[in-house]
Order: C-alpha cells, then structure tokens, then sequence
C-alpha cells in the first residue's frame, strides 16, 4: 500500500535578525540554514495494517505526513502509495485516501453537518447511491444520528470528531491518515472514536497510519508501530517486540511478614526500601521474574507482591533520549 | 469538464451564501452599505466635476462610464474569485493543506473559499452605474460593444492582477496582503479617472506595467470616439483583449509557480 | 471612572500592539503613498481647468490631500476592526472586560489614543514627507498651525466616540459590521476625506458642517494646510470639542443600558 525509500526533506530556514535594524536588514539579506526534517526514512506498509506514527514534536511527523498525503514534495527518496506518487498524482492520490486532522476542521463552521457531507459528495464525486450506503453505514457505527442537522459550531469536540471521521471516510477510502484524532477528548469520547477505527480496519480492510502523542491509542489498537526521531526511524516492529527488546525493566513491589532481606541477588536495584516492603527493578535478560521472587521467599516470607511491566511512555521516552547527544 | 467545475464552483459558493444567511440582519445591513460605496466613491468625483466642470476635457457622464466599467469588471472578479484576496491567510493558518488534500484543482476551491455574496451587490451598482451612463451618453451599438469588450477584458484583467498578488504572498510569506490590495483597490481607485491626467511615468505603469488602462481607459477612448483626440493610436482599444488575457495567462502562471514553490519549501 | 492608570496602561497596551507589525506599518505607507499620488493628480488635473478656484491654489489642494492621507491612521476612521467593541461582544471576550473595574467607553478612548500615537510617529511623517517632497509643496507655517496638535486630539476623541456609538447595537444585536461599514464610508464622504468640504455644493456642505463626521478629518487637515483661520478656524474646534461631549455623553448612556441587557440576556 505504501512503500517509502529513502525519503528526505530539506527545509531552508532563513535567518532572522533581531530588533527594528535587524527587520530592515531582513528585507534584503537572505541569509539561510539548511535543515534536514527528514533523513533518509524508509519503510513499507501493507494493504490492511494499522500503524501508530510516532515521534516527538519537530521528529519530521508531520512533514513526512505531508509527503505521503501529496502536499509536499520530497527533496529527495521516493513514495508511492497505492501504486501513485502522491505529489505527481495529486488529483488522483487525494481521491483515494482520508485524512483527519484532529485540530483542523474539514467542515464547513456555520452549516450543519450534513450540507458538508452534500459538498464532500461533490467534491469527490462519489456517486449517489454508493454515497447514501456509506453514510447510513458511518451514520450507525460513530452515532451520527442526532447530529447531522447541528451546525458545526455547535458540536462539542467529541461529536466533532465523530463528524470529521465520517467526513474523511464518506468517500470510502483504502487508506486513512489519521493525525490526533483524539487529541482533547474526554476518555468515553476517545473509546468510542478507537473502537470506530478497530471496527473500520478489522471489517473494512482499511489500511490506518495514525499519529498521536497519546500512546495508549497506539496499545489499544496499532500493532505494528513506526517510531520516528530527529528525521529518522528509530524503531519500526510490533508494539508488543518494543516492551521485549527495550523496555526490560521491570518492577516488583514486595511485602514481607517480617523484616524485609538485606541482600539480593546479582542485578537487582532497590528502588525503595521500608522496613517490610521492597521495591525492585530489575533486568528480564539477568533474572527472571519466578526465580527472583523465588529467591526472595526463601530469605523471607512474602505477606503480598505486585509485577509491573513498565509503561510505554517509558520506553518511548527511554529511546527518544537514547538519541540524544 | 467545465460544466463540471462551474457547478462545484456553484455548489461550494452556495455553501458559503447559506453560511452568511446564518447572520441575517448584519447580511442585509451589509448589502445595502456595499450598495452605499457607489455614493462614496462617486460623490467626490460629482463634486469636483460639478465644481470643475470637467477634467481633462471628461464630463461627469464619462467618469462615471470609466467607474462603471472598471467596477464592474472588479466587483465581478471579486465575486467569482473571492479567496484570493483573503490567500494570505490561507497560508498562514494552513488551510492551503486542507486545499491541497481534496482531489479537487486548487484554484478552483481557493476561488470559493471565502465567497461573499455581498458582492453581487457591487456587481448589480456598478451595472447601474454603467446603464446610466451609457444612457445620458446616448452610446449607439458599436459604443456598447467597446464597453462590453473593456468589462470582459477588465475581468481577465483584474483575475490575473489578484491571482499574481496571491502568488506574492508565497513569497513574503502572506505578509504582503496590503500590497495585493494596492494593485486591485488601488488600480481600480486609479481607473476611476482618465489615464491622461497622471504624469507621464504613472502613466506608464498603468499602461505597460499594471496594464489597467485597457480595462476602461483605451476601450472608452474608442467608444468615445476619442482615440484620436487623445492621441492614441487606434489600434490600441483592439489590443484590449489580448493584453488582459495575457495579465490573466500570467496571473496563473505565478500562482502555479507559487504552488510550486510552496511545496517544495513547505512555507 | 475611578484611577486614571489603568486606561494608561490600555493606551500603552495598543502602541505596543501596531508596534509589533513594521512591515505592515511599511506596507500601509506604500498604500496611503499610492492613494495619495492618485488624489493629488486628480486634484491637481482639475484645478488645471480653473486655477485659484475658491482661493485654492493647485499646490494648497494637494497638500490638503497629503495630510488627509497621512492622517487617516492616525485618527482611525479605517483602523482595523479585530479589537472593537462589537468584536469583543461578539465572541464573548466582552466577559473579562465587565469583571475589571472599567468604563469599557474610557478603554476604547484610551485605545484610540494609543494607536493614534503609534501612527503618529510611524505612519504620518513618511506619508507626509513623501507628498511635500513628490509635489514640492511646502506647508505653510502659520500662527494658526500651532493649534494643530489639539485638533487632532479633538479628532481622535470623535472618531473614538463615533466608532463606540456603531458598536453600540452589538449590545444588543451581537453584531455591528453593518453599522461599522456604514460609518467608514458615511465617513469618507462627509468627512472630506477626498475633497475638500470647501468644494462641495451648498446644501451637502450645510450637512457636513452640522454632522460630527468632519471633525474627524476635514477640521486638522485644513488647518494644517493653512486653509483654516478667523471665523472658520474657531467654528472648525468648537465643532470638534462640542461633539467630542456630545458623543461620549452618548456613549456613556449607551454603556450604562447595554450592560444592563448584557447582565440580564448573559451576552
């Protein structure tokens, strides 16, 4: 579905002065910096997927969005997306996929809803019958029944987004790109929109590249994510892989009947320690869960325990500084 | 192919119509003053007509013909091709990349995107202006084809003047949108009166510059009979309709440079 | 209206706002520039016909128009809308404004007088130089010129209270852009904005003179131009100070009963 090579994007960045001469001097000096938003990323998507986007703000997220949508140029690699160069075939590119994003509207701000669906018709020119099959379908699953008639203004943002969904799939695309789609919702507001899109990509077949900064979208419902930094792929596998390859630390919280061991086994770290409780962190490749607690209850008895995997976020962050200088 | 264009141009000005109606009195309000700027703009030429006598040797009735003709021509561009006066924005809130999204060509929705239909309003005094005038003038057939032919030139003319300013703004990063104003304001503020009277370098710029003197000046020369008088060659009215579409032709072409340029910079 | 310093800080508040745009300030010098190269060249091909008409001189009409020009800023009868009272009213901003202890009236004056002084000392003296120095005319100096700086005080004050007086209806309609629009170009026409009122027919001028509108423009403008003095000179301030107290009593009753209906409708 989309096969990305080498892709690279080089912005010039001009240079500003500072202060009243300095905006004068703006006016006839260009000076320029030369910045690599995205370097030499490349990965394949195939039909059907769905694959969490990440990275953190200035990765080159965005603008590797804006290629693979046809709104930028490349300055260098290559993108085809359904067999199209997004940018080269833009009229038939746009007509082939959906995007959201989730703190831009698509809609028309004063007219109710459904007189923006009626224009989307046209300006995809999807036929009428196939047009009132998709929307009684989308009509069902995202509840849009009450809303059709409200002006846009008027919605809150949680049946805004359901609208802006619907919006971007009116034309039944194979391909969605999704940018915060849930960015600012309350937490049934999220559900109902994450389940919408596992229904979509498990029934329909549609291939979903989503972005978000909220990463329990990407566990709920990406498995397969794409982790981008500084123009690069810093990690691209299954989002379950992630926790094994690099998120082996883990947490135990013990409490004892008595006193709590002094010493512990090779390549354990106390991370607290009261006078009947522990709190562990340790390595899944130097000791195992059973064989630590196992080792514990020998030196003590255990009156209670808890094992936490590490959370995502930590990982994320975890590889995100992993990049850094 | 255009039949298809033009009703997606009337489906999408429509939706914008529909909107303003959302405001209804401020919408009626607003008609009526668009109405009112015919007073404001011609009051001070009837004054110092009425005052002066003439000017230049040009009677209020055919000032008011030069008014008529470039307003109109002006008022229609505003009309059909609204968003280009507003692109600056477009590009600094983002709403090109929605434009961009939608398999649709990008002149055509930016052209819809802020319709005001307000501005028929305009289109409708500047026709009354026009009538009036022709009428008090008592112009014949062949008078009424120069007028006809300057209004549709001036058309090409000014959407290739709005399309080239918008294509400024890709440049100066839309903070340019004044700029864009002085050529369509200001040039149709300028056409208000004969060429003739500018100094010799205005004159030029008006004339091989920023050709708006054969929206209304060169073809009025020729309904006018005046060619001669005014010494212009009397070629020059005939060329009328080929330099407006030129400016169009030109118009378009740095707006898809423009394009261009912003997607390969991203800004 | 209780301490004087908050509305200071308003005033201040507004400089620092047009401050922060240079390349707009530029841009709009090129406008008033352009417009007033038209003007003055339409002005200047009229007189041609009838030199010291009225006891103008051609280089006294264009000077005229060039202070016209460069003060159109500063008084702000187009200033831009986004800050107004209506717009504030409009989208619910208003709501900050009634928890502080402020005569939102007194805050528009503040305002107004804050702009005024940006454009003051950005806006006027390169529109105006630009004009003496393009037609050679040099303004006349004169005991009278003297009482300039206190026309425009006055002429500030005016306009700030015709702007809240449009704005008045958004209390209770939500929406003033009519009303606004109506104002600009009532304003323009009896303001003496393009024409001096000298030149206007008798019953026309009868209006401009009783209306406040000319207050705004036609009065400084004049007297700077050397065209006020005597009789016409002390009729031209009282006017201004007369209406200044007419309109903000006026804008006073009408804040009083509008934030009354703000308080019982919510806004």
């Amino acid at each position: 579905m989309i096969e990305v090579e080498k892709l690279e994007k080089t912005f010039r960045v001009s240079r500003h002065h500072r202060g009243f001469l300095g905006s004068l001097r703006n006016l006839v000096e260009t000076g320029h910096d030369l910045v690599r938003a995205v370097d030499g990323v490349s990965f394949s998507i195939r039909a059907g997927e769905f694959v969490g986007f990440i990275g953190p703000n200035g990765a080159g997220k965005s603008t590797t969005i804006k290629m693979l949508t046809g709104v930028l140029e490349p300055s260098g690699g290559e993108i085809r997306v359904g067999g199209l160069v997004p940018r080269r075939d833009r009229l038939r590119h746009t007509a082939q996929i959906g995007v959201v994003f989730g703190q831009r509207t698509q809609l028309w701000w004063d007219l109710p809803v459904i007189e923006s669906y009626t224009l989307l018709r046209h300006v995809y020119r999807v036929p009428e019958r196939e047009f009132a099959e998709q929307l009684a379908r989308l009509e069902r699953l995202l509840e849009l029944g009450p809303l059709l008639d409200v002006p846009v203004r008027k919605l809150s943002l949680g049946q805004r987004m359901r609208c802006e969904l619907a919006a971007a799939l009116l034309h039944a695309p194979k391909l969605m790109f999704l940018d915060e789609p849930t960015i600012g919702l309350d937490v049934l507001a999220k559900e109902a929109i994450r389940e919408f899109l596992a229904t979509e990509n498990s029934e329909r077949g549609t291939t979903i590249l989503l972005t978000t900064h909220d990463l329990s979208d990407i566990e709920r419902l990406c498995p397969r994510m794409i982790l981008i930094d500084r123009g690069r792929v810093v990690y691209d596998g299954a989002v379950d892989a992630i926790r094994r390859e690099f998120g082996s630390e883990r947490r135990l919280v013990v409490d004892f009947e008595n006193a709590a061991p002094d010493a512990l086994p090779e390549g354990v770290e106390v991370e607290e320690r009261g006078p009947a409780r522990l709190v562990l962190r340790f390595r899944r490749d130097r000791i195992g869960a059973a064989a630590l607690i196992g080792w514990l209850g020998e030196k003590a008895s255990i009156a209670d325990l808890s094992l936490e995997e590490p959370p995502i976020e930590r990982i994320v962050a975890e590889l995100y500084r992993r990049g850094r200088p | 192919m255009l039949a298809d264009a033009l009703s997606l141009w009337a489906r999408l000005a429509g939706a914008q119509i529909r909107s303003q109606m959302q405001y209804r009195a401020s919408f009626a309000i607003q008609s009526a003053v668009m109405f009112g700027v015919m007073v404001s703009d011609l009051a001070p030429v009837w004054i110092l007509s009425r005052f002066f006598g003439s000017l230049d040797g040009w009677s209020f009735a055919e000032l008011a013909l030069l008014y008529g003709m470039v307003e109109t021509s002006w008022a229609s561009v505003e009309t059909v091709l609204r968003g280009f006066e507003n692109f600056s924005v477009y590009l600094i809130q983002g709403d090109l990349d929605r434009i961009l999204l939608r398999p649709r060509s990008v002149i055509l929705q930016v052209a819809t995107r802020d319709f005001d239909a307000r501005k028929l309003s305009r289109i409708a005094q500047g026709l009354l202006v026009l009538a009036i005038a022709c009428f008090a003038l008592g112009l014949d057939a062949r008078a009424l084809g120069w007028v006809a032919l300057g209004v549709a030139g001036g058309t090409l003319c000014f959407a290739g003047i709005v399309m080239a300013g918008a294509a400024l703004q890709f440049w100066t990063l839309g903070q340019a949108q004044e700029l864009q104003n002085v050529l369509t304001y200001g040039g149709a503020a300028a056409m208000t009166y004969p060429v003739s009277i500018y100094a010799k370098w205005f004159r030029r710029v008006l004339t091989y510059g920023v050709p708006l003197a054969f929206v209304n000046y060169f073809p009025a020369l020729a309904a006018l009979d005046r060619t001669e008088a005014a010494g212009v060659p009397g070629f020059v009215p005939w060329l009328s309709p080929l330099v407006c579409a030129a400016v169009l032709a030109l118009g378009m072409a740095a707006f898809a440079r423009g394009l261009r340029r912003y997607e390969s910079t991203g800004s | 209206m209780g301490s004087v310093r908050p509305y200071l800080q308003f005033a201040r508040l507004a400089f620092q706002r047009r401050a922060a745009y240079r390349l707009a300030n530029w841009t709009g010098v090129a406008v008033n520039v352009f417009f007033l190269l038209v003007h003055a060249q339409v002005l200047l091909a009229f007189f041609r016909a009838r030199p010291g008409a009225l006891g103008w001189s051609p280089r006294e009409a264009v000077l005229y128009f060039t202070a016209s020009e460069a003060l159109l800023m500063v008084v702000g009868i187009f200033t831009d809308v986004r800050y107004n009272l209506a717009e504030r009213i409009r989208t619910g901003e208003v709501v900050t404004d009634l928890a502080r202890p402020v005569t939102l009236y007194y805050r528009d004056v503040a305002e107004r007088y804050g702009t005024a002084l940006y454009y003051l000392i950005a806006r006027f003296p390169p529109v105006y130089l630009t004009g003496v120095v393009l037609f050679g005319v040099v303004p006349p100096l004169r005991l009278e010129t003297l009482l300039f700086p206190l026309s425009v005080v006055l002429a500030v004050g005016v306009s700030a209270g015709l702007w809240y007086v449009a704005c008045a209806s958004a209390y209770f309609r939500n929406t003033a852009s009519g009303e606004l629009s109506a104002l600009v170009f009532v304003n323009t026409v009896l303001g003496g904005m393009v024409v001096p009122l000298d030149f206007y027919p008798d019953w026309l001028r009868a209006i401009a003179d009783a209306l406040p509108f000319r207050a705004t423009l036609y009065t400084p403008v004049a007297l700077l131009s050397g065209k006020l003095s005597g009789h016409a000179l002390v009729f031209g301030l009282a006017h201004q100070l007369v209406w200044l107290g007419a309109l903000s009593a006026l804008s006073l009753a009408i804040e009083s009963r509008g934030l009354r209906r703000l308080a019982t409708q919510g806004g």
